[in-house]
């Protein structure tokens, strides 16, 4: 099934009311400043002011979205929203620039021939800094076109290795009370397994966390801490202690990753496993920025951020082969790999669509503490493409 | 679709995976004794199961390595990423992710003297294959000189690769690999054990030609990676598994930026490799061999043209096999 043109669709979304805003931070200022009292990112943001910080447009206003479709000689096209905003002619140059510099590179190769594509976006991120989010789109847009042609969803089609997994929720909270309840009440009314905090209160006020949470929670209940890369190497050490004693699961992030020679000390001395490479992953670089943490035993357990599905599989493969697990991999990647054992649930629940509405595309489910795709082999809806063009602002 | 059982042809040493469905997966190059313990061993727990659940059937089947030949699941393995193509009617490179659809061949040699070596290597350059390998255990004394005369016959624009099998000293080694050093060779096959990390790595320091460790399993990847105790990996197919086995091998010295090298034809004499070579970039050649007794009841073995091989493009493996010699090749059935 060959690639044989590249067609770019801008067509009107859903309006909406424009609003700029800093997110609340909770009550951060009153984050001690690591031990040292050395400025450090624990406490560097600050607040926003109370006033002024917002911004709310005063009418709706359209939106518009930019849907890439790469047309084959076979049955099916491979298609995915590329782009989403307020201004047509922006979009209108952002098709531009796709067709005049990414289009060639596409035209002509067979759409399963997913691979050859990846390795040559990879390229093309250094050559013609296209950042990661092209290659990521285009490759799931590939897999997406793989799975309905087999009428299967992806990870059956990567081979699956489960049907689902269990799921934790992130929780948090102004103060450590509220967190502790926040936890409490999802976990028993929503059903998951365990729950995760993003919470940089320092040691001493984490370490309050720990104790509350394990017991308000309970024995059975996973616990997962993610400080964001807000701990110095003590710090961490001292954390991680505490976190041993309550029983968590894992830490994340304690440490920047580029910290390699301080996280390659961390998991030797801790036994509290380690999890990171999230923030280098999301810049890019996985698989290949993995390997040297891997062989340097610099992690415990490394965050899932390849590049589209062919990268996932990659980072999944590359961690097993040192028996390592990976966390945070598309629903579709973790059931076809034995090494994500866990999901990560920030989407919160997601109850089962009555059998009629699915389709081979599968759908996310997350309830009764696991994650699945549903999924039935009807075939997907196909749009119609003289219909989306009769509708369009702008076919390109 | 689920399997419903195992047949295996002898001595046509065909495996038949079958389905409740009208298609069947298949894989070539078994022998009695390996089938009867497949059969015994790793066919129930595939049985009445879906190979769309492959990676969960590799898991499982993986766990009962322990005082098993990893043959005996590569060969399961092959069989069901055939039987998903099939059933997607894709060919199984473009089913794992489609690289390329032809490969450059190099000759793995099968000479014994060095001018029985000279003479194989030159005829290889002539018939259009882009490189030779010598496979052939010599002294060092011989070696040295040869692998400087080997040069010179074929001039310097053909790849010439040295197999150490695994049987070399580490003196030794550094003496060749100084050789391949000064005539540039494109790599130095097995010079060592991969069980032997240091003396791999002052292998892999000592030469500027680029080393192979032999590995079987995805964690010996990892190993010898980690360790810089050689410069790329060596495997196949049926010896290290199947084609997922190979797959997370490769992708494992891919992180690393490290080739992956493909030993030989494989099961299914070289529609496994193909496939696999053309699903995977950091593998640069497929290794022919002729002298290895070729599958009489596949009707369409893959040719060497013009120093490459296509990858079939048919729906799974792509082998088409012969009824009628299949019959003929049948004295035997090992079913579940």
């Amino acid at each position: 099934m060959q690639i044989k043109d590249v067609k770019c669709y801008i067509s009107r979304g859903e309006p909406e009311i424009r609003k700029e805003s800093v997110m609340d931070r909770g009550n951060m200022e009153l984050v001690p400043p690591g031990i040292t009292g050395i400025f450090t990112h624990t406490h560097g943001f600050g607040n926003p002011p109370v006033a002024g910080a917002e911004f709310i447009g005063e009418t709706e206003e359209p939106t518009y979205n930019l849907m890439i479709r790469l047309i084959t000689d076979g049955d099916l096209d491979a298609y995915a929203v590329y782009a989403k905003g307020f201004n047509v002619k922006e979009l209108e140059w952002q098709a531009k620039a796709f067709l005049a510099r990414y289009a060639h590179m596409l035209i002509g190769i067979d759409a399963f021939d997913r691979e050859f594509i990846w390795q040559r976006f990879w390229m093309a991120q250094r050559f013609m800094y296209t950042g990661r989010q092209l290659l990521d789109t285009i490759d799931r847009m590939l897999w997406d076109l793989a799975g309905r042609h087999v009428r299967m969803p992806i990870y059956k089609l990567l081979g699956a290795c489960r049907e689902r997994v269990p799921a934790y929720c992130n929780v948090g909270g102004r103060t450590i009370d509220d967190l502790v309840a926040n936890a409490v009440k999802r976990v028993d009314e929503e059903g998951f397994i365990g729950c995760k905090d993003h919470s940089y209160r320092g040691v001493k006020g984490n370490t309050e966390m720990a104790f509350k949470l394990r017991e308000a929670l309970g024995d059975d209940i996973f616990l997962f801490h993610d400080p964001v890369e807000s701990y110095t190497y003590e710090e961490a050490v001292k954390i991680g202690r505490v976190m041993e004693k309550c029983n968590y699961t894992w830490i994340e992030e304690p440490l920047q990753d580029y910290d390699i020679m301080g996280l390659k000390k961390l998991c030797a001395t801790l036994d509290l496993p380690v999890l990171t490479l999230e923030w280098i992953g999301a810049i890019g670089g996985q698989p290949y920025n993995t390997a040297p943490y891997l062989a340097l035993q610099a992690a415990d357990i490394v965050r899932q951020r390849g590049i589209g599905i062919t990268g996932e599989i990659k980072q999944a493969h590359l961690a097993e082969s040192f028996g390592v697990q990976v966390h945070g991999g598309t629903p579709n990647v973790i059931l076809a790999v034995g090494n994500d054992p866990v999901f990560e649930a920030f989407m919160g629940l997601r109850p089962r669509p009555p059998e009629e509405e699915l389709d081979c595309r599968g759908t996310l489910v997350v309830e009764n503490g696991y994650m699945e795709i549903a999924w039935s082999d009807r075939p997907v809806v196909e749009p119609d493409w003289d219909d989306v063009a009769s509708k369009a602002e702008m076919v390109i | 679709m689920k399997i419903t059982g195992v047949r295996i042809h002898h001595p046509a040493g065909l495996l038949r995976l079958c389905t409740d469905g009208e298609l069947e997966g298949w894989c070539v190059g078994l022998t009695p004794d390996i089938s009867r313990n497949l059969v015994e061993h790793m066919a129930p727990v595939i049985i009445d199961q879906s190979p769309f659940d492959r990676e969960r059937l590799w898991q499982e089947l993986a766990r009962r390595d322990r005082q098993r030949h990893t043959a005996l699941r590569g060969f399961i393995d092959i069989a069901l990423w055939d039987l998903v193509a099939k059933a997607a009617a894709i060919p199984v490179f473009r089913y794992i992710n489609g690289f390329r659809n032809h490969c450059p061949v190099y000759k793995r040699g099968a000479g014994i003297s060095p001018d029985e070596i000279l003479e194989e290597a030159q005829q290889a350059r002539n018939d259009g294959y882009k490189g030779y390998k010598v496979a052939t255990p010599l002294p060092e004394e011989t070696m040295v000189p040869l692998i400087h005369h080997l040069r010179e016959t074929v001039g310097d624009d053909f790849y010439l690769m040295l197999d150490g099998r695994g049987q070399l000293t580490i003196a030794d080694a550094i003496k060749m690999g100084r050789a391949l050093d000064e005539t540039g060779y494109y790599w130095f096959d097995r010079p060592r054990m991969a069980i032997d990390t240091t003396g791999g790595k002052q292998v892999a320091d000592e030469l500027d030609t680029p080393i192979t460790a032999e590995v079987t399993t995805p964690l010996e990847a990892s190993q010898v990676m980690s360790t810089q105790s050689a410069d790329h990996i060596k495997t196949g197919t049926p010896y290290s598994g199947g084609i997922t086995d190979i797959l997370k091998i490769a992708r494992c010295a891919e992180a690393f930026g490290a080739f992956c090298h493909l030993d030989g034809p494989g099961a299914c004499d070289g529609f496994a490799h193909g496939h696999l070579l053309g699903a995977i970039k950091n593998s640069p050649f497929f290794e022919w061999t002729d002298h290895d007794n070729p599958s009489s009841i596949i009707k369409n073995p893959l040719q060497v043209v013009e120093g490459h091989i296509q990858i079939p493009s048919g729906p799974g493996l792509g082998m088409d096999i012969d009824p009628d010699a299949l019959d003929d090749q049948t004295a035997e059935i090992i079913s579940t």
